[in-house]
């Protein structure tokens, strides 16, 4: 229960409109896709709040201080990990007014941006202007705020690198109210946001993967490109991975292509399905493998990058799907984003059929592809639920995907056992396969990215030592314990 | 933990309960507050919610009314003024059930509707949604017009039939609020020697009654107008109101077998138009855009038939509004909203102006009374004309050199 002399405090800010401790309107921040699975009750905020400013942000943070009451800084509120929903009851600070587009800078080709601009319209401003902004691995309907926050902008193109390397600066308050801008945006002399590092120590990415702990992001200004003359989706199939790797390597070696990723069949055909069977029907038909890639640029690139494509791929025994069967356009037109990165319009479809996990995501070089796949696959086969033909499937439900950085001197490796997230039976074999894969991938030198895959507990854990400086950092920020309790950086509950 | 309820296959749900397993089907992905990515054709211009446009909580988006609506089997929530309102602010547009039928295939609004069904059967019916039934009972229309004029406007233009292969069925907010559609409507008819008749005793369709949950006196009202039209003997029953043409054409959910075809009046002119019997000239040049009635189009996909028409006058130019087709964005009218919350319907209209005026566009057309009379209302003090499609054709139709 709300008390109503906060309540009465969260109205004067926002306006009474915009307050509200109606259990009709908190009901609706109580669930997502977990929370059955995680918690078997609801959590409904004590009220909701829906600021417009950062002064109002602010104002409310300098409340719940006050009050000592929880708050929970909401973005897009798309996750499958119960990271917004409330612990403990307490303020849910929906950001879905901080919605303008502040600035398009044409000279410095950047975009800032209030947290709640989702990709789609951030894109659709920026191509308007001629520019675009990489795909950030995320469905369209995603916010930049959430998508930085949550730490979704580590999807990596060949040519522009990391997208988090595109944040050029960030504003957010901090749990004791005060403002941190960073990158050159705290220059109080200058103040342009056109750099992003400094003056002073680089903190731009101490809201990623934070989840509202360490603050609440109010703008971020980020980096776009111009557009280019000519984008070719060019996508290649390969009977096996033995063939799709070389031809990868390869072409991102030669830096060709601007946007490159190797795809395993399950994991872009559970993109477009509508249930799991339908993406286990797909699966059989389709090609295992398919390098899904991007050519970017003026005629006369696009014109010599394509014939390269087209000879390395016949080199490495594959076919061009793109020309055969137009079938695949579909599939490139929805998907160009994780290619190309002009756009992002992947839907959650697989959240859906297949559902996601247990998944591991490491940095690794790009030899490591083929043994990766095979570890998972092999383990996966011997588990008495995910290689049970009649429930687990896993020759149909592995994933795969690897998207390059930094000119292929190592590629970041996704891989996964599809089922559902939400059934048990898929729960107790994560726990299972999870450390049994921990281990098969160390045992080939890969490391997973721990922070990035740890979605549910009891899959790969993370190290005791982060865990404790995630929390020194927090008591040191957050000494009233107000953000979003319960929840511990990054993405891990206790 | 929640106590999960027996899946139920969608076309056996027959009450609340039955749409427990839909509720936990919502991923809160978002595609439901948005137009379709792809297809976003301005920036300032991406919401497709007008509940959630304008009251910004979650609740208001299809994706809250899940939660709202599990809230209510599980019984969580009480029936209080909050929460019919979170219920009865949604238009019931279908853009919501457009986006998530290519994600999760989440019809939010037969929840919605299934929810408000339940609430009427608890005695919850607002007073401006039992202002609607008292009107449709004692007066057979929404507007407590005089049922003794609902057939004022044929004066001269149609008649009565006992028996006629084709019938024009007006519906009363046309009869009570807009009667130049129906005149327009028969002229255009009489111009192509169309035969029809219109009922002796035409009532309400009931189509505001169903949207609101008060599915039997809907029931009651659309049988009655169907014996009617038995009783002439139509094959073909023509609308010019997306309202009463959703009433008809959704029938069979009510368990009613209508035995002749429905058509919107677009539809009905269409071939007509192919064959070029047709030809429409306002005698000037000018450039307008239509406004998608929801039920008409995202229901029923009739989305180019209205524009062929359109794009057929001379001198006329059809351009889109930003959001067009299956991401137009609502009048607000709809749902019983405009009945109870006209808040909400302004809110939307005025948002749709904006919309138009930003694309720079000063006429609009429509195909329904609802969507005309909403969007007057919002663009009457803004320099924006808006037509329903009839009258847009009949005025270009006095021109036409036979």
């Amino acid at each position: 229960m709300i008390e109503a002399a906060l309540l009465e405090r969260l109205k004067d800010i926002v306006g009474a409109e915009f307050a509200t401790g109606d259990p009709e309107v908190c009901i609706a921040y109580s669930r997502d896709l977990a929370t059955y699975l995680k918690f078997g009750k609801y959590r409904s905020p004590d009220c909701v709040v829906l600021p417009i400013s950062t002064s109002e942000v602010q104002n409310i943070v300098a409340v719940a201080r006050q009050f000592k009451t929880p708050l929970i800084p909401l973005g897009s509120g798309i996750n499958v990990a119960s990271a917004h929903i409330p612990r403990k009851g307490g303020i849910i600070m929906d950001l879905r007014r901080m919605n303008s587009i502040l600035e398009i800078d044409e000279e410095a080709i950047t975009a800032t941006l209030q947290p709640h601009v989702t990709i789609a319209r951030m894109s659709t401003a920026m191509q308007r202007k001629g520019f675009f902004i990489p795909v950030p691995g995320a469905p369209s309907t995603v916010t930049v705020g959430s998508n930085y926050t949550h730490g979704n902008t580590n999807k990596a193109s060949l040519r522009f690198g990391f997208q988090y390397a595109h944040i050029v600066s960030v504003e957010m308050v901090l749990p004791d109210g005060s403002i941190l801008r960073t990158g050159s945006w705290s220059d109080a002399f200058n103040g342009e946001r056109t750099w992003p590092r400094g003056p002073g120590p680089d903190l731009t990415l101490l809201a990623r993967y934070a989840l509202g702990l360490h603050g609440i992001v109010t703008a971020i200004t980020i980096k776009a490109h111009p557009l280019d003359d000519i984008c070719l989706p060019i996508w290649a199939a390969f009977e096996h991975v033995e063939d799709a790797q070389p031809a990868f390597v390869e072409l991102v070696h030669r830096e060709i292509c601007t946007g490159s990723s190797l795809y395993g069949g399950f994991k872009y055909n559970s993109y477009s399905a509508d249930t799991a069977e339908c993406a286990w029907r797909q699966s059989r038909i389709h090609p295992e493998f398919i390098l899904a890639l991007t050519i970017q640029g003026s005629k006369r690139r696009v014109a010599f990058e394509e014939k390269v494509v087209r000879e390395l791929t016949e080199k490495n025994n594959g076919r061009i799907i793109t020309d055969r069967l137009p079938f695949y356009q579909m599939f490139v037109d929805t998907h160009l984003a994780m290619a190309a990165s002009l756009y992002s319009e992947f839907a959650f479809k697989y959240w859906a059929s297949p559902g996601a996990g247990p998944s591991f995501l490491g940095p690794s070089s790009m030899d490591k592809i083929i043994p990766c796949f095979k570890a998972m696959t092999d383990l996966a086969s011997k588990d008495e639920a995910f290689g049970d033909v009649d429930w687990g499937n896993w020759e149909f439900n592995r994933s795969l995907i690897a998207y390059p950085d930094q000119g292929g001197h190592f590629a970041i490796i996704e891989g996964g056992i599809a089922a559902h997230p939400t059934d048990p039976k898929a729960i107790k074999a994560y726990k299972r396969y999870a450390p049994k894969l921990i281990k098969a991938l160390a045992d080939i030198g890969v490391t997973p990215d721990q922070s990035r895959a740890n979605t549910r507990q009891g899959e790969f854990g993370i190290s005791p030592e982060y865990l404790e400086l995630a929390e020194k950092f927090r008591q040191v920020l957050d000494q009233e314990g107000i953000m979003n309790p319960g929840v511990i950086s990054p993405l891990i509950y206790r | 933990m929640a106590q999960r309820k027996k899946y139920v296959f969608p076309s056996d749900r027959e009450s609340l309960e039955d749409y427990y397993d839909m509720t936990l089907s919502c991923y809160k992905c978002g595609y439901c507050k948005y137009v379709w990515p792809s297809r976003i054709q301005h920036d300032k211009f991406t919401g497709q919610c007008p509940s959630g446009e304008k009251y910004q909580f979650e609740s208001y988006y299809a994706s809250g009314r899940m939660e709202v609506v599990r809230g209510i089997i599980e019984g969580h929530l009480k029936w209080t003024d909050r929460l019919n309102h979170i219920l009865y602010t949604c238009t019931m547009c279908g853009a919501c059930d457009e986006s998530c039928g290519q994600v999760e295939r989440v019809y939010p609004t037969e929840a919605i509707l299934e929810a408000r069904r339940t609430a009427v059967k608890e005695g919850q019916i607002l007073p401006g949604h039992q202002k609607l039934a008292d009107s449709v009972s004692k007066h057979h229309n929404l507007y407590e017009s005089d049922h003794a004029d609902r057939n004022k406007w044929a004066k001269g233009l149609a008649d009565v039939k006992a028996r006629s292969k084709i019938i024009y069925f007006a519906g009363c907010t046309t009869e009570s609020m807009k009667p130049s559609i129906a005149k327009s409507t028969a002229t255009l008819l009489k111009s192509l020697g169309v035969e029809f008749g219109i009922l002796p005793d035409g009532w309400c369709c009931g189509m505001p009654l169903f949207d609101t949950g008060q599915t039997d006196d809907g029931v009651k009202t659309l049988k009655h107008n169907i014996e009617q039209i038995r009783s002439t003997g139509a094959e073909t029953v023509i609308f010019s109101d997306a309202w009463c043409y959703k009433a008809f054409r959704d029938s069979k959910d009510y368990g009613i077998e209508l035995g002749f075809k429905v058509l919107h009046l677009t539809e009905f002119l269409a071939p007509y138009l192919a064959k070029g019997k047709l030809k429409f000239d306002r005698g000037t040049e000018e450039t307008v855009t239509y406004q998608d009635p929801c039920y008409l189009s995202r229901y029923f996909e009739v989305y180019e038939q209205p524009r062929d028409l359109i794009k057929s006058v001379k001198g006329v130019t059809l351009k889109e509004m930003y959001r067009s087709r299956r991401e137009s964005f609502c009048c607000g009218a709809a749902g019983g909203v405009k009945f109870q919350f006209p808040e909400v319907t302004e809110h939307a209209s005025s948002t749709r102006i904006d919309e138009a005026k930003d694309a720079g566009l000063s006429k609009i057309v429509t195909a329904c009374p609802s969507c005309q009379i909403s969007l007057e209302d919002a663009g009457k003090d803004r320099g924006m004309e808006i037509y329903d499609i009839a009258e847009y054709l009949c005025k270009g139709l006095k021109k036409t050199k036979k």
